[in-house]
């Protein structure tokens, strides 16, 4: 009987602790493809050189070793922003199509990268350049795996990149921006929203145009500012901020018209 | 033949072996090997207790001379064929006595028995309309395990098996001392069966089995025994996926489930399970003629399946989501070409991706880890982690069966039962992926409600709570099933006729306790539902007569009034209490006839059957991709029809070779179009609707099938093979697809009715049939005897010789319409990217088992 119990005891102790589910950690440093070479070209440089594609809303393959590098200024966090990232060098800011959700996975705000534009398309979309893919003739979104064939990651992302600190801009020096040289990330300050009353969302669905978001009015002194919001966005259900607010985001252009996004519910103060 | 003819009208306690064993010892031996491979078939290869694949096996095994029965449910177990297409909770498993179905499910687990074949293999088998010692047996039949010490043969057995099935080796080794001259009996017997990789690839399977048991035989009249068992497994599970991806990867047994994770492959879907397991048994030969038998049991089951999860906007992470396939990522239709040429380039750029390398088209573990170590950098939670969902189970049975032989009066015996189960049903965190912490909280809600809502809070006593791993998370609910039954079956047999009768009558009650306060259901989340009550009942009669000796003609009618199961009687069980509207008693009406012809050369079985179910409630819980959100329909008010023809026949052409043919044509469908209650796991409403399902079939199995065979024996070899043809098998159809509200018929409407009164005409779709198919089975043994009683025996099964690797066991529609929300046409059809599993080319079982 001891014999047979001893032997129940060991089997078991022997077996449950046996486990073929146990894996090690990777230790991934880096996203993409680390064969790509330092920056030779600044995003202005990129933006000046196919400045008349943008403008026609054509699209042209680029064909030299041209490699940006920036800090992802805006990702797809909050849904509000689309299969787009957003990159900042000291010269400019970019946008990036590519055909994927949750990029900010890989890549959030903070992240340094460095993209191998050779092989790309550039091309206008609403007369702004964006850095993607052909499709139908026109600027399109990348498949995913050509993002990852043509970006590295470099170092680990940080919030104190100079590149992530917005320009503070009026009704006055709104004027004065380039909208050839859009985007730009903005903060405005003392502004308001129009349709503010307490009980108006963002973007809700039932009022959602063909793009799927919902154009807001910005106030800034006496100039409107158009305020659009995905109503995929995590917060296009939230009621709009009443009173004075600090609004910060993307300042795009669409056939010469300006339009603001927020990039997450944090930069509306 | 006479005698044989008496057992299989009556099928009495004393095992059916040992008189076969004189008129026929090939019988014997086919038997056991039929055992050894069906058993290995019946809770390995056929038995996933996936949630996706469900189990899907229906055969009685004890049955050991019913010429159809004792067939079926082996030749055609490589298809997941279920007898007469029921569900499974129609066959019930009785072990000593106590009724073994899960009270929650109602299905048997198979699993809890795995690798302990050699001590599992004395049963009762006792289809609806036969006399049985053991219970109120289920339409779908059931079996009746003895697991007492003392009726295990003494001696050594060691058994060793080779496969290429889900696992590769298994070993088992059983000691029993029979009954000894001081009265104990012990038996022991463990088993352990192993693959690092199985047939498909990325599954492994580690799996011990144990079973110990003693008998004390203290006089003639008293016995006690006790009896405890358990398999503590762990297994990596395969995974369904569309014809494009099995095609992209050049494989009918593409795994979607693993991934590459520092080079290594990892499974996301990896099941645990054990389910320890005891009981106690009393006999007491009351007198010569009355047998008392006793049995309390406990068993606590535990069993936590893992899946991957995502939070926040991370993208879907699974290899084969439909927007990582060519197909999903081009703007026109696939099935409708020509395509634009950007189409064209998109497509073929995308099929190089998926075909380029094998990383390509399974899941990326590294970049899961790496997104998450991004999130910790900048102070984020876990995008990406692993999660385990455990149904966990407490039940305790007591059982008490009496058996009189009344001799001229007939036989009688009846018993009373009762059984209290908690089943335990939560989440926990398993894997964090590197992330040093997760949020409980609903990301779809968070979609429609914002952070900032109540509505987002899976926990709301304790709101955005910050979990950790292994910590809870999600829903924890118990469901409490109490049961209390009694019941009889009695015959009495003359010459030419016996008859049959049996009854039942019982109780059950089901509760459900919310351990957390769901936010989407604030105020009927936590606490208890209430308990529901429900009286059961059931009545049978069977008839055989006997002409001539060599005619046997059988007819059996039964009603029973069944509790809905548990698991169907909540209308979005992991959310809120809410019983299904309309909660009311099953009815199952059954009918069959049969004659049977027993000659010297030839024999023959044929039967038909009709059985319609009304009221039945039923659940379908699964994420909804339409909708991104998960997603619950309750139907009540099911009605369903079984019916079909069942044949076999066996010819003896020699004294040593003999022809055997055995088929089925049966059919089973849903006859109306029951109500259903759909919820979204981040909606607190529930929408009332109906499900449009009149004329789809049961799935998951060959309605028919047809075998021809031939065994032949000599000097102690024994060989058979078998050709085997599998037709009008169906695809799992999608509730959700077939809802009003989905085909945008008027909820108000009845039946096609639109709002303004007049007939709609409304394409309701059609279920897929897969392609019938064909596969040659073989098997070739040989038993030895030798000195001092031992005995070796050698066996080798081979299925599917002609590798048949296009046959369809099963699938299952995508819960998506082919539609935009304004109707327009997605360019990805979802009906018509059906997701499948095929049954296994080539393979081999071989078994060889020492007595000694």
């Amino acid at each position: 009987m001891k014999n047979i119990r001893l032997l129940i005891v060991s089997i078991l102790t022997a077996v449950c602790t046996g486990c073929m589910d146990h894996h090690d950690e990777p230790d991934v440093q880096s996203y993409g493809n680390q064969g790509i070479g330092e920056a030779n070209t600044s995003i202005a440089e990129l933006k000046t050189r196919y400045a008349d594609v943008a403008q026609n809303n054509g699209a042209e393959e680029v064909l030299e070793d041209l490699v940006i590098s920036g800090v992802v200024v805006g990702d797809d966090e909050s849904g509000n922003i689309y299969k787009n990232l957003y990159i900042s060098d000291e010269t400019g800011t970019l946008v990036v199509g590519i055909n994927a959700t949750g990029l900010y996975a890989s890549l959030p705000m903070g992240q340094k990268i460095a993209i191998n534009c050779k092989g790309l398309h550039v091309g206008g979309y609403g007369s702004m350049l964006q850095l993607g893919a052909l499709y139908q003739g026109k600027i399109g979104r990348m498949p995913e795996y050509t993002w990852k064939d043509h970006v590295k990651s470099i170092g680990r992302p940080t919030l104190s990149y100079p590149e992530l600190t917005p320009m503070e801009i009026d009704e006055n020096s709104l004027g004065s921006l380039k909208k050839a040289d859009a985007p730009f990330l903005v903060r405005i300050s003392g502004a308001s929203f129009v349709e503010a009353d307490g009980h108006t969302q963002y973007a809700p669905d039932e009022e959602k145009d063909g793009g799927n978001g919902v154009n807001r009015q910005l106030k800034a002194g006496n100039t409107i500012i158009p305020f659009r919001t995905s109503a995929y966005a995590n917060f296009s259900t939230q009621y709009m901020k009443m009173g004075k607010v600090d609004v910060t985001g993307l300042l795009t252009q669409y056939n010469g018209e300006w339009q603001l996004t927020a990039r997450t519910l944090r930069d509306i103060n | 033949m006479g005698k044989k003819t008496t057992m299989i009208l009556s099928a009495f306690f004393v095992s059916a072996l040992l008189q076969a064993q004189q008129a026929d010892t090939l019988a014997i031996y086919q038997q056991r090997m039929q055992n050894e491979n069906a058993d290995f078939s019946f809770t390995e290869s056929q038995l996933n207790e996936d949630d996706d694949a469900g189990q899907t096996v229906s055969a009685i095994t004890g049955i050991g001379s019913d010429l159809y029965l004792s067939e079926v449910g082996y030749l055609f177990s490589p298809m997941r064929f279920r007898q007469r297409a029921y569900q499974n909770s129609n066959n019930k498993m009785f072990i000593n006595g106590i009724q073994f179905n899960d009270a929650e499910r109602g299905v048997f687990n198979y699993s809890s028995i795995g690798g302990l074949n050699d001590v599992t293999r004395n049963r009762e088998g006792a289809p609806f309309f036969l006399m049985n010692q053991f219970g109120y047996t289920s339409i779908g039949g059931s079996d009746n395990i003895n697991v007492r010490a003392g009726q295990y043969a003494a001696g050594h057995k060691l058994t060793l098996s080779g496969t290429n099935r889900n696992y590769r080796v298994r070993g088992m080794y059983t000691y029993s001392t029979g009954l000894m001259s001081n009265g104990w009996a012990f038996t022991g017997s463990i088993g352990y069966r192993w693959a690092n990789e199985g047939f498909v690839e990325g599954t492994f399977y580690n799996s011990f089995s144990y079973l110990f048991g003693f008998e004390k035989k203290f006089n003639d009249r008293h016995s006690l025994s006790l009896t405890t068992w358990g398999s503590p497994t762990e297994r990596a599970q395969q995974g369904s996926s569309t014809e494009e991806a099995y095609w992209l990867a050049n494989d009918h047994y593409y795994n979607p489930n693993w991934g590459y994770q520092n080079g290594e492959k990892r499974n996301a879907r990896v099941v645990n399970a054990f389910e320890p397991t005891a009981i106690l048994t009393w006999d007491f030969n009351i007198d010569e003629r009355t047998k008392l038998s006793t049995a309390f049991s406990g068993k606590y089951s535990m069993y936590a399946s893992s899946a991957l999860g995502w939070s926040g906007n991370a993208a879907d992470p699974r290899p084969d989501y439909y927007k990582k396939l060519p197909s999903g990522q081009i703007s026109g239709n696939i099935f409708n070409q020509p395509l634009s040429d950007a189409d064209v380039d998109t497509w073929q750029n995308a099929y190089n991706y998926w075909t380029g390398s094998k990383a390509h088209r399974q899941i990326d573990w590294d970049g899961m880890y790496f997104a998450n170590a991004q999130q910790n950098i900048l102070g984020g939670e876990a995008l990406y982690y692993v999660e385990n969902r455990h149904n966990d189970q407490m039940a305790f049975h007591l059982s008490s069966t009496v058996k009189r032989d009344m001799k001229m009066y007939g036989n009688i015996s009846a018993g009373l039962n009762f059984s209290t189960t908690k089943g335990m049903h939560y989440k926990t965190m398993k894997d964090l992926l590197g992330a040093n912490r997760y949020t409980d909280v609903d990301k779809f809600s968070v979609r429609d409600y914002g952070y900032n809502s109540s509505m987002i809070q899976n926990d709301l006593d304790n709101p955005n709570r910050v979990i950790g791993e292994d910590d809870k998370f999600g829903y924890n609910y118990n469901v409490f099933v109490n049961k209390a039954g009694a019941w009889a079956n009695y015959q009495y047999s003359k010459s030419f006729y016996s008859l049959f009768f049996a009854g039942r009558l019982g109780g059950v009650t089901m509760e459900r306790e919310g351990l957390m306060r769901n936010g989407r259901a604030a105020n009927n989340s936590k606490g208890s539902s209430g308990v529901a009550s429900f009286m059961e009942s059931g009545a049978k009669a069977g008839a055989t007569f006997r002409v001539a000796g060599k005619h046997v003609f059988n007819l059996g009618v039964g009603y029973d009034e069944n509790a809905p199961l548990s698991y169907n009687a909540f209308i979005a069980p992991r959310l809120k209490n809410d019983f299904a509207s309309n909660l009311t008693n099953e009815e199952v009406l059954t009918a069959e006839a049969g004659y049977t012809y027993n000659g010297p050369i030839f024999s023959a079985k044929v039967s038909g059957y009709y059985t319609r179910f009304n009221n039945v409630t039923e659940l379908d819980q699964f994420y909804n991709d339409q909708e991104s959100r998960y997603t619950y329909l309750s139907m009540t008010g099911v009605e369903k029809e079984y019916m079909g023809v069942e044949v076999a026949a066996s010819v003896k052409i020699t004294s040593n070779l003999t022809l055997k043919a055995l088929g089925t044509f049966s059919n089973a469908e849903y006859v109306n179009n029951p109500e259903a209650h759909k919820t979204y796991e981040n909606e607190s409403e529930t929408k009332k609707d109906v499900a449009y399902i009149d004329g789809m079939k049961e799935s998951g199995t060959p309605l028919s099938a047809y075998s021809l065979g031939l065994d032949y024996n000599v000097k102690g070899w024994y060989f058979s093979i078998n050709g085997n043809y599998y037709h009008r098998g169906f695809i799992d159809f999608s509730t959700y697809r077939r809802l009003g509200s989905s085909l945008g018929i008027s909820e108000t409407g009845s039946g096609t009715v639109g709002d303004d009164g007049n007939e709609v005409s409304v394409a309701i779709p059609e279920q897929e049939e897969f392609d019938g198919g064909f596969m040659l089975d073989l098997s070739i043994g040989k038993n030895i005897r030798l000195k001092k009683g031992r005995n070796l025996s050698i066996n080798l099964t081979l299925n599917n010789v002609a590798n048949n690797t296009n046959m369809k066991t099963g699938g299952y529609e995508q819960n998506r319409d082919d539609n935009y929300d304004d109707g327009r046409e997605r360019p990805y059809q979802f009906s018509r990217h059906s997701k499948y599993y095929y049954a296994q080319g080539i393979n081999g079982f071989l078994n060889v088992g020492y007595r000694f």
